[in-house]
């Protein structure tokens, strides 16, 4: 299992000196969830991009990312694409595309200078339906829900690895703007497809992290605060030094809810 | 995003709306859908279609357009002259009557045809770099520094310099926009496009004084035809310019893909194996560059460019790999047609062709919009 996973080791992004990813080391094995946590601007998002290989303009970067022992960080870019896609959070402004035109642009690595490859309409359809996206197919993006458009995006991540073994998968906020229901049924597809390979997803909602993930990564400041299972990671003292909040911690079979306060000064 | 596909859009909806409420009431389990590749193919056939009618109308539309005039030739002899000069059966033409047609007509048709293709291709692809529906194919100040060099000439009497002049001052404002932005801290595709912006309009006010202070009767009508555009100068040679400018420009069609990823984000993009940054920028300078090339020629044709991607976008979808080659079509058509308009119509006088592309396109435009089917 491990053999496929991802390290990431002594990670650091820097623009002008301010480090926005800062010695972070983690790992996020096969056939796991892993939860990335942390306050707005911990530097998650920056975290998802740089293991996929984009940083912000002049950034430096620094560390490692191993994926099956592979180095990510030293692939040419096409290369590591098809062995890592990132789902972006839902943006406004959704490109002028049906759904089979954006999955099928997950083809984009395997093609050659014309792009043009045989096969693509198998892989394109298999994603589809991998990511419950079928019926969606031939209908612009546009007129997609959130929950419709996060399937569809999904697959197209998924039409990026088909071919060889299951690659790393990237979630940027995946269940933002979700209602409950589609929120639930987003992370049953996750978790579907976290069974053979390894699956990161960052989130805000720390109850659904500690309900949902295997592992939870918790970040504060560009730096890794705690790594581990749920229950290890997210404690009240924690979540005390990092959100500034006061937590308490309701676990129960069905899933893990917590309840914040204000601190008491 | 045509009607025809609308019902099929809404006969699906139930489907989903099923999927999502049995979500809601299980709790869970999303259930994989069962319509893997129903309606697969849909949407390519309409482009098909369309490219076939717009490629017999292109056809046609040479044959009339090398026909049109006082000579009294018809489109079929027309069109058998142009098949005999290419070694497919006997002209029907007598030695001037088919002299008209192939060294006279054809050239400027076929330029027509050549800078309609590339000012769409172009503008479909600014479009797509700076994400702005605006964006036309003089968007680097490529046509204003070919203003400057054709006006300049034009003033001194030398109107046979005029498109090496233009292609000089159209390179001279490239590489000034490329040479502040890189000046101001990296020439990134935002900066790029503002120092294009502001070459453009030092290049414009250029043009504007040296018209306010030398010219007048011929000169100034001479110009003003050129700043609108206009074939009618058109040889062989310039031809071949032209169509070396477009066969630039069909080079760029294989991009589409690239340029779909870079409409999903840069990050996105950049996921995908696509240096967001990088293919900008070379689109950036390869369309300013084929701009050039094609303003050397035709002098600043506007509308095509810019409104010809917006009217086939609305019949195929803004997917990049049937965009372009459409557009190229389209265009070609657009301006072979307002060219033969502006030559034959007005006979014996002529319109600059920019003049006619802004006439007819305007309106039609305006219909589109008014039929409902321009989404912003």
């Amino acid at each position: 299992m491990s053999a496929t996973g991802l390290e990431v080791e002594a990670l650091s992004v820097r623009v002008r000196g301010r480090a926005l990813v800062d010695d972070a080391t983690w790992s996020a094995p096969a056939g796991r969830l892993t939860a990335l946590v942390g306050p707005n601007g911990a530097g998650k998002s920056t975290m998802l991009r740089a293991i996929a290989g984009v940083v912000p303009e002049r950034a430096e970067r620094g560390g490692r990312v191993l994926l099956g022992g592979e180095r990510l960080d030293a692939m040419p870019a096409r290369e590591r694409a098809r062995r890592v896609a990132l789902v972006e959070q839902l943006a406004e402004g959704a490109p002028q595309l049906t759904a089979r035109e954006a999955v099928r642009l997950g083809r984009t690595p395997h093609h050659r200078m014309l792009g043009f490859s045989l096969g693509d309409d198998r892989h394109v359809d298999a994603a589809l339906e991998a990511a419950g996206a079928a019926p969606l197919a031939e209908r612009p993006l546009a007129e997609l829900s959130g929950g419709e458009l996060q399937r569809v995006h999904l697959a197209r991540a998924l039409a990026q690895q088909s071919g060889d073994q299951p690659g790393l998968l990237l979630l940027d906020e995946p269940t933002n703007h979700l209602d409950v229901a589609w929120q639930l049924e987003l992370l049953e597809l996750v978790r579907r497809l976290a069974a053979d390979r390894p699956v990161v997803m960052t989130v805000h909602d720390l109850a659904l992290a500690a309900t949902h993930a295997d592992r939870v990564v918790l970040v504060d400041r560009g730096r890794v605060v705690a790594s581990g299972a749920p229950s290890d990671v997210l404690t009240p003292e924690r979540i005390r030094a990092v959100y500034g909040v006061d937590a308490e911690i309701d676990e129960r079979p069905g899933g893990v809810a917590i309840r914040y306060r204000r601190m008491a000064s | 995003m045509t009607r025809t596909e609308r019902p099929a859009a809404g006969r699906e909806l139930p489907a989903a709306a099923d999927v999502r409420a049995s979500a809601a009431a299980s709790g869970s389990r999303a259930p994989i859908a069962a319509h893997p590749t129903r309606g697969a193919r849909r949407r390519r056939s309409p482009a098909l279609l369309l490219a076939l009618a717009l490629g017999g109308l292109l056809v046609i539309a040479i044959a009339v357009a090398a026909s049109a005039g006082p000579a009294g030739i018809g489109p079929l002899e027309a069109l058998g002259a142009i098949l005999a000069r290419l070694g497919i059966g006997e002209s029907p033409l007598g030695a001037v009557d088919d002299a008209i047609v192939v060294d006279l007509r054809l050239p400027r048709a076929l330029a027509a045809c050549a800078v309609g293709a590339g000012l769409a291709i172009v503008g479909a692809i600014m479009q797509a770099l700076v994400r702005n529906p605006l964006a036309d194919p003089y968007l680097l100040g490529v046509s204003s520094g070919a203003s400057v060099g054709a006006v300049l000439v034009l003033i001194a009497g030398l109107g046979v310099l005029l498109p090496v002049a233009a292609f000089v001052g159209a390179l001279a404002a490239l590489l000034v926009t490329l040479g502040l932005a890189a000046a101001a801290g990296g020439a990134t595709p935002t900066r790029t496009v503002l120092a294009g912006v502001v070459v453009a309009s030092a290049a414009s006010a250029l043009v504007s004084l040296v018209i306010f202070w030398g010219a007048d009767g011929d000169a100034y009508r001479e110009i003003l035809a050129w700043l609108l555009g206009s074939l009618a100068a058109i040889t062989w040679p310039t031809a071949t310019v032209a169509l070396v400018g477009a066969g630039l420009a069909l080079a760029l069609l294989p991009t589409g893909r690239l340029l779909d990823a870079l409409a999903l984000g840069d990050a996105a993009a950049g996921a995908l194996g696509v240096d967001a940054r990088r293919t900008r920028w070379a689109l950036l300078i390869a369309s300013a560059l084929v701009t050039g090339v094609l303003v050397s020629v035709s002098g600043a044709i506007g509308f095509v460019g810019l409104v010809v991607p917006h009217a086939v976008r609305l019949a195929v979808g803004a997917g990049h790999a049937r965009l372009l080659p459409l557009s190229a079509l389209a265009g070609a058509l657009v301006l072979l047609v307002s060219d033969t308009v502006a030559r034959a119509v007005f006979d014996p006088r002529e319109l600059p062709v920019g003049i006619v592309t802004a006439l007819i396109g305007a309106p039609v435009f305006a219909a589109l919009m008014l039929s409902g089917r321009v989404r912003t």
